[in-house]
Parts: C-alpha cells; structure tokens; sequence
C-alpha cells in the first residue's frame, strides 16, 4: 500500500498536516507537546512556590500571591498535565497499534478532544492573564469560590470544557477497545497497557460529566446566586464538596491506572518473562475503576459530613489496597528469576514501583478516620498525593515515553544520560517530598504562606523545608535534563530498530521502526498473548530477537 | 455545538459514499479505512452514541442528587413550592414528548423500509412536539418571572405570591429552573439536529441500507424523553 | 449484509408502547393526587422508572440491541445511584452518633439574604440580635460543653473564673493565640470559618456571646 520508507511521519508535511490530522499517532504528538508545554507552566508554579517555602517569613512573594502561585500549579498539574497526559500521549499512539487497529474507531472525535482541550487549556490560561489569578487551590470549596476574584468564571468553564476532552478520549478508547481489535486478538490477550486504557477509560465517562454538572452549578452560583453550594445564601458547602470528590477521587485513578498500565508492560519487557498474574493485574485495574467511585467521602473526613458517612468511607478505602497490593506483588514477582535488564525504562519502572508503594500505603495511613483528623490538611497530605501523582502517574509517564520513544520518533536516546537523569529524579523527588512526610506529621499545614510562628515549637521545618526546596531544584534539573537529551535526540540520535528492547507486543514486532501511515500493511492476525516470549522466537522467525546492541 | 460534532463524528465513522446501492460489499471501498466491515462501523457508532447517553445520564444525576438532598432536608418547603408549578402545563409537555419519541421511533421504522417520504413526515412532526415543548414553557417561565419567581437572587415573589417567600423555597426554584432549563437546552439541541437530520434525508442521503444518523439522533431524543419522564412526577406533581 | 440483521420493530409494537406510555402518565397524575403517605413518592418514581425502561427497551431498541450497549446503560444508572445514595448517607444522617451538627450547613438563615443585591454577598446579621444562648448553641456547643463534659474542644465550664473577659473575646476572635493543652489548634478557627461566623456575628452580638460564656 505505501511506499517503502515512507511512514507517519513524513507522509504529508506542513503545519496544517498535523493540526488537521486525524492520525491517532500524531494527535498523541499533538498532546505530547501541549502537555509537555503546561507541564512546564505547572512546574515553574511549583517552584515558585518551593522557593518562597525556602526559609521563614516572606522570601519571594507576599501570601495572595503564594495562594494563586499554588492554586495554578495544582490547576494546571492536574487538569491540563496528569489527567491528559497518560491517555492523551501514549494512548493515543500506542493503545491502536497494540490491538492491531489502524485508527482508534472515532478519529475524528480524537482530534476534535484535542481541539477542546486546548480551547479549555487557553481559556483557563487567559482567564488567569486578563482578569485574575484565582486562589481557591485547585479544589475550589465553596465559599471561597463563590465569594472570591471572579476570573473563578472563566476557570471552572475551562474545567467544563476540559472535560468533555477528557470524556471523549475514554468514549473514544472504550469504544475502540471493543469493536476495533484485530482478529485473534481477544481479550486475555491484550496488552495489559489497553487494559488499563480501558479502565481509566470507564472512569473518563462515568465520573467526568459530574465534575459537568458541578461546574455549572458553581458557574450559576457566581452568576445568579442560586444558594446551592454557597452557606451565606443557604446552600451546604459540604455539598458542593461531594460534587466535587465525586469526580475528582475517580479522576484519581484516571491518572494513576494508565501508569499502572505502563508499568506492567515494562516489566514484562524488561524481565524478559510472562507477567505474572496476568488475569489479576487486569481485572484489579476493572477493580480500581469500580471502587475508586465508592471512597470519596475520605477527603471529608473534617468537613463536617455525617460521622456514619465517615466511618463507611473509612472502610471501604482500605479496599483500595486490595486490588493495588495485588498488582504490587504481581509486578515484583514478574521480576522473580527473569533476566532484568536496568534499561533506562526499566529504572523508571523500578522507581514507580518504590515510591507508589510509599504513596499508596500513606494513603491508607490517611484513610484511618482518626489517624486523618491529625494529619488532614498537613504536608502530610502533600507528600502522599505527590508521591502518588508524581511518583506514580508522572513517573510511569516518564517510564513509558522511554519506552516508546524509540517508535515514536525512530531515534534512540543516550541512555548513560538516561540513566544519569534517572537518579537525580530519584534522590530529588525523595528529598523534596520524604521531608514533607516528616513535617507533615509534626503539623506543618498544606497552604500556609510562611510558618515562622511555627518554629518555636518546631525549629526544625527551617532546615526541613530547606532541604525539600533543594530537592525540588535538584528534581527539576533532572527533569530538564530528560528534555535536553531527547531534544539531542530528536536531532542527532541514532535511527532505532523496529523493536530495540525485544518486546513482543503488536507494536514492536509488527510495525516498522517509524509506523507507517496506517500502522500496518495488513491487519495483523494474533496468535499468542502480549507476553508471550517463550512463542514469540517461534512465530516471528527470530524477528523478535533483539536488534541493536542498545 | 458539542452535541452536533459528536453527532457528526459518530456518523462519520459510518459514512458511506453516496451511491445508496441496497447491498453495499464490504470490498466496495466504500468503508473508512480503519473499519473491517460496514457492520463493524455501525457497532462501533452505536456504542459510541450509548456512552455519551452514559455520560448524559450522570451529568443530570447531579441536578437529581442536588434535588434529593434538598428535598429530604425540606420536604415542606418543597411541597408548597412546587405547588407553584401548573401540572397541567407539566403534564402536557410529558405528552407531547412522549409523541415526539413515537414519532422518532415510527421514522426509524419507515427508513428502515426506505419509506422516505414518511420518515420526513414523522421527523417534522418530531420538530412540531419539540417546537410545542419549547412554547408551553416558555409560557411557564414567563408566568413564573412575572410573579418575581426567579432563580437565585432575584427571588422575589410578589403579586400574590408572597406566601411563598420562605427559606429554601428559592432552593426548589433554582433547581427547578437549572434541571428544566438544561433539560430545555437539550431540546433546543435536539431541534437543530433533526432538521440536519431531515434535510439529509430530503437529499437522499440515508437508506434501508444507511440509517446510522436518523437512529443515533433517535436515541438521544429518547434520552432527552427519559430525562422529562422522570422531572416531571418530581417537580409537579409529588 | 449491512443492515440486514437489524430488528425492524412493527409500527403496532410501537403503538402499544405509545398507548401504555400515555396511560402511565394519568395513572402517574391520578395516583399523585390522592393522599398515599409515605407511598407517592415510591410509587411516583417506581412509574417514572418504568416508563424508562419501556423507552429504553423498545423505542431505544436496546431489548433488540447488542447486550454491551445493555451493560453500558446499567453502568451509568448504577453510578447515578451510587452517587445519590451516598451523597444521602451523608446529608441525611449528619448528626447521627450525636458528633456533628445535625441538618446542613449553615443552620440558620433568614430568606432576607436571597433578596441581597449580588455584589459582595456579606450576609447581614438576622435582626434582631441573637442571644449569647443562641450564638453558643449554633456555633460552640458542638465543641464546648458547659458541663463538664469532653468534647472536641475544651469545656466551658467554670470558664469565668480561669479567664478575664479580654482573654475570651481573644479566644474567640483568634481561636489560636492561647490554646489549652491537649486540644488541637486551627480546629476552631476553620470549623467557624465554615460556618460564616465572623463573616455574620455584629459586635453587639460578640459581646452577648462572651458574656454567656464568662457566666459559666
């Protein structure tokens, strides 16, 4: 069908080729550079905010400042980078080809979610620019919201508008999930990346319309003071906080699912063995989607909702641990006697694996009713979500863009800078958020501007919070350095093979080292599972045998 | 507008070009590329229109849940509220969206046959419910606005309403006017699609062979029905 | 085959369904207009239910359809409920166990504040002024007992003996500048916070409040 050489990449030029395209490889590049682009925003907020937190008493900025600087980084991080970023990015490019589909089922929806969540992107952007920072955090409680700077309008027609991005990509995934696989490829034998596509995906269209509805009744509250959410009219803020966690626990797991996804693949890959657990790891993550519906409540431990709602809630968080202890283990035990290979990905796996466990057992920690009443609203909190948002969602981001760099652009990365950014990850990461843990539990509140009048009692948050704003120095100059070596990359990296690790899923073994246009030249016929090694030599006639000496 | 785009993606992934041949092969070229067959892209397209009717259903959920909590806390208060809402007026508009979803479902059956002129008929006679719809409350809104009844701040009954003006009684209207409103828009949504939708069909573009348009629109027309099935009983009549 | 497996439903099905819709819907007015107690609003909404599914069913064709478009639509309702039936658990049941506040936030408001012009919604104070009783029951009787008794803050018992009448009204405005040991900080401070009261307490009304407390 196509011509030799020619591929995705260089099948039609211009700038109007790729915002007009309806290539779900190339939307995935679209959202790679808006994500990336915002992710820097998130970053400098961050910071920013780090910096000011350096020593007592006001370093850079004064507190409303400090508030909208904070507000913005969680904005900003959460709607526009982790939400978008796994499902947007790799899913796009990645979840077709694995299923040996040659388009996701609507592409032109894909592109139109892309245009949506661009438009949302900018209006949230400019509202901040022209008419004022809002500095409600991310979570916009009532009545902060409804009394405050009023560019709260622009922001929460952003998150609306977002939202139907975020809603027509998991439309999109489910419905391509089940109509679109290729003949043999049935369900125990999809990659265990789809699978967790494909429950993030559910939670995409169950949850997200409730932010929706949320959104505007907030919208409406500004507008017309219809004394839903806001007390001084009447309204239960607590209300307008079930609305809210409704969406936003299970958005939890839309960031944190597909990680998980990225992180099965890489260890069977890089353990060079079937993963173990296979049907468990896949259906935990089905789990995950269903449950992480049932436990918002934890987030109001001390708003005031009822005592018996607290203690249900309470309860059925623990049950979280259950499917995510499932994968845990099954994800060590796949390293169990294979031949681990400490490739660039594979440390991102190992590093997701260190720091999610953190993250997720603090997460019980703080699901105890009582144990939450001391630690609620602490840095305690902070680090527990960074080390499950950053350490897990953005680290497996991390982890899989190593992965699929090399189909994605045909080049290979220096994998000694690699490797090199690797660790100052891992030592920055720990050193700004483990220090969090620990003032955290002394009392250091989430959100406080400076905390001079603390030091009295506890002197040690100066050289605390010192140390944790170092970290974040040293986290972003690794961070900087993965760009600077996949830019180097991009311009003088070595061409890569078609399947540089040895993987044996769709997209290694039956695509060339850049996809062509639409993937494949015939639809592939699939006889054996995603992790199939032992097979693969066999049916592929050694093309799956390592190529390169990466 | 986002109605209207998914509306037209969705029945993109199953466009045929025109040639409306009864028996179209599945090697004819007609099919989008990334398809394997013609009944792969109608699935897919159907699954697609029944998520988004998914996402419909949890987006007025939060006006229902917002109602029961207020209702529970106040049921006196909304009982007297909603004594303001005429049920008549509520129970002809249920009736009247109640034929437009018979006619709805009626032209899906004619175009099935390739009965064309019929499917125009049933769908103008949709437009004609939804039109009448939209008039009935226009004129409740209008009688609810000049007594002052309005939604948030500017609550204030008059004119022989101030009976009415007790606490959380502007709470039952501002739900009311949210739920009826959105659902309203809704409406307005649906009109506008069927008359793509019919003058598609007055061009020839859909068949007993190619109907994926007319029924996708049919099933959120039956959507925006559910949706007044149930916001009736709740606000007019208990 | 494109479409030929399609179910062509009979116009005379489709008529039934019409015909039973309608006759729901007098049922569903008569049945309301009778005094059932408890009963109308199960039977209302058991109606309504009903009449969706028939939609569902029929004019929607899901009975004929692909059962994943089934599973589809029982997922969604499922969440639907899932969120109501939580969400009640909570707004229902506050004050159950006798910890929180019952009824929802704020306790009390006067309509008056709904016919406040929009800008700058400070809510006036409700006239005329509440009492130090009232104050005390609304905003510090969850926390502060008057007998004794250990509750999430410390008692106010015997309070006006321990405390000048400056160092109360300084707990109060600034509930963290003197804590008494053992009780957590910047509890108070939000727990008032959230329920609007420095936003919608007069001066005049402070004064009662710590005169009440300083009786104790």
């Amino acid at each position: 069908m196509s011509a030799p050489g020619q591929n995705y990449l260089n099948a039609s030029t211009g700038l109007r080729s790729w915002l007009l395209t309806t290539d779900h490889k190339r939307i995935g590049i679209l959202y790679a550079v808006a994500v990336t682009t915002f992710f820097l925003l998130g970053g400098i907020f961050a910071l920013l905010v780090r910096t000011e937190l350096a020593a007592p008493g006001e370093t850079i900025m004064g507190p409303d400042t400090y508030n909208q600087a904070f507000t913005l980084h969680g904005v900003v991080m959460v709607f526009l980078v982790i939400i978008p970023a796994i499902p947007g990015i790799l899913g796009n490019f990645v979840l077709p080809i694995q299923i040996g589909a040659k388009d996701v089922a609507f592409p032109r929806l894909n592109l139109f979610s892309w245009y949506i969540f661009i438009i949302g992107a900018l209006l949230a952007l400019s509202g901040w620019l022209v008419i004022g920072q809002v500095d409600t955090g991310w979570t916009f409680y009532t009545p902060y919201s409804s009394d405050g700077s009023t560019s709260v309008l622009w922001l929460t027609t952003a998150v609306f508008i977002a939202g139907f991005a975020s809603i027509l990509t998991g439309l999109n995934f489910i419905v391509t999930v089940h109509k679109m696989r290729a003949p043999g490829m049935t369900w125990n034998r999809l990659p265990l990346f789809v699978w967790a596509i494909y429950a993030t995906a559910i939670v995409q269209v169950l949850a997200t319309p409730v932010i929706g509805i949320t959104m505007v009744l907030l919208f409406l509250e500004r507008l017309m003071q219809i004394g839903i959410f806001d007390p001084a009219l009447g309204g239960d803020p607590v209300l307008f906080q079930h609305f809210f966690w409704f969406y936003s626990h299970p958005a939890v797991y839309i960031m944190i699912l597909p990680a998980m996804g990225i992180i099965s693949d890489l260890m069977g890959t890089f353990s060079r063995q079937q993963v173990s657990g296979y049907t468990f790891i896949a259906l935990s993550s089905v789990a995950i989607a269903f449950l992480g519906f049932l436990v918002w409540g934890h987030h109001m431990f001390v708003a005031g909702q009822s005592a018996i709602s607290s203690i249900i809630f309470s309860m059925l968080t623990f049950l979280i641990g259950i499917p995510t202890g499932i994968k845990v283990f099954n994800w060590v035990a796949t390293m169990y006697k294979g031949s681990v290979s400490l490739k660039t990905p594979m440390l991102y796996a190992l590093m997701f694996l260190f720091l999610f466990t953190i993250g997720g057992l603090t997460g019980i920690m703080v699901g105890v009713l009582a144990v939450d009443v001391h630690l609620h609203d602490t840095y305690f909190i902070v680090a527990h979500f960074h080390y499950v948002m950053m350490g897990g969602a953005l680290i497996g981001l991390i982890g899989g863009l190593h992965y699929w760099w090399p189909k994605i652009t045909g080049r290979l990365y220096n994998e000694t800078l690699g490797r090199i950014a690797a660790v100052l990850v891992f030592i920055g990461f720990n050193l700004t958020f483990f220090t969090q843990f620990i003032m955290g539990s002394r009392g250091m509140p989430r959100r406080y501007h400076d905390y001079a009048g603390l030091l009295e009692q506890y002197p040690e948050f100066t050289a605390l919070n010192l140390a944790s704003t170092a970290g974040s120095y040293i986290l972003a100059l690794g961070l900087f350095m993965i760009l600077f070596y996949a830019l180097l990359s991009l311009i003088r990296g070595r061409k890569a093979p078609a399947n540089p690790w040895g993987a044996v899923t769709l997209e290694w073994t039956h695509t060339d080292s850049i996809p062509e246009l639409h993937n494949f030249e015939k639809v592939p016929l699939v006889t054996r599972g995603p992790y199939d090694f032992h097979l693969a030599d066999d049916v592929f006639g050694g093309r799956d045998a390592v190529q390169g000496t990466t | 507008m986002t109605f209207t785009w998914l509306m037209t993606s969705l029945a993109d992934a199953t466009q045929y070009r025109a040639q409306p041949s009864p028996r179209m092969s599945e090697s004819s070229g007609t099919l989008k590329h990334y398809f394997v067959s013609s009944e792969q892209q109608f699935d897919a397209a159907k699954m697609g229109m029944w998520l988004f009717l998914v996402t419909e259903v949890l987006l007025f959920s939060g006006m229902f849940v917002a109602y029961a909590v207020y209702r529970a806390w106040y049921p006196e208060v909304f009982a007297l509220s909603s004594e303001l809402l005429d049920w008549r007026l509520g129970g002809l508009n249920t009736l009247v969206l109640l034929a437009s979803s018979f006619t709805v479902a009626l032209s899906i059956h004619f175009i099935q046959k390739n009965e064309k002129e019929k499917t125009v008929v049933l769908l103008l006679l949709t437009l004609l419910c939804a039109a009448a719809f939209m008039v009935v409350k226009y004129f409740e809104y209008t009688g609810k606005w000049s007594h002052g009844i309005f939604p948030g701040a500017g609550f204030a009954p008059h004119d022989g309403y101030e009976a009415y003006n007790i606490a959380y009684a502007p709470q039952f209207f501002s739900i009311y006017f949210v739920m009826t409103g959105i659902h309203g828009v809704h409406v307005l949504v649906g009109m506008g699609i069927f008359v793509w939708i019919v003058s598609r069909v007055v061009r020839g573009h859909f068949s007993a062979a190619y109907y994926t348009p007319v029924e996708l629109a049919g099933l959120y027309w039956h959507l925006v029905d559910i949706i007044w099935i149930f916001l009736f009983p709740l606000l007019y009549l208990i | 085959m494109a479409h030929g497996s399609h179910h062509i439903i009979p116009v005379r099905t489709l008529s039934i369904v019409f015909g039973a819709l309608v006759a729901l819907t007098f049922i569903t007015v008569i049945t309301s207009r009778l005094d059932l107690g408890p009963l109308n609003v199960p039977l209302a909404l058991a109606i309504a239910g009903f009449k969706a599914i028939v939609v569902a069913a029929v004019f929607m064709a899901l009975k004929y359809d692909n059962p994943v478009n089934m599973v589809v639509v029982s997922l969604g309702v499922t969440f639907a409920v899932i969120f109501m039936a939580i969400t009640l658990s909570d707004t229902a049941l506050r004050g159950a166990l006798g910890i929180l506040p019952s009824g929802h936030i704020p306790f009390e408001v006067e309509t008056a504040a709904h016919s406040e012009p929009a800008e700058e919604a400070v809510p006036v104070a409700p006239s005329p002024p509440r009492t130090g009783q009232e104050l005390y029951d609304t905003y510090c009787g969850t926390c502060h007992s008057l007998d004794g008794t250990v509750l999430p803050g410390p008692t106010f018992q015997g309070l006006g003996s321990l405390r000048t009448r400056e160092e109360i009204m300084q707990s109060v405005l600034d509930p963290d500048t003197i804590l008494v040991e053992g009780f957590p900080g910047l509890l108070m401070l939000s727990m008032l916070n959230a329920l609007n009261f420095y936003t919608s307490t007069s001066d005049e009304e402070l004064e009662a409040l710590v005169t009440f407390i300083q009786a104790q």
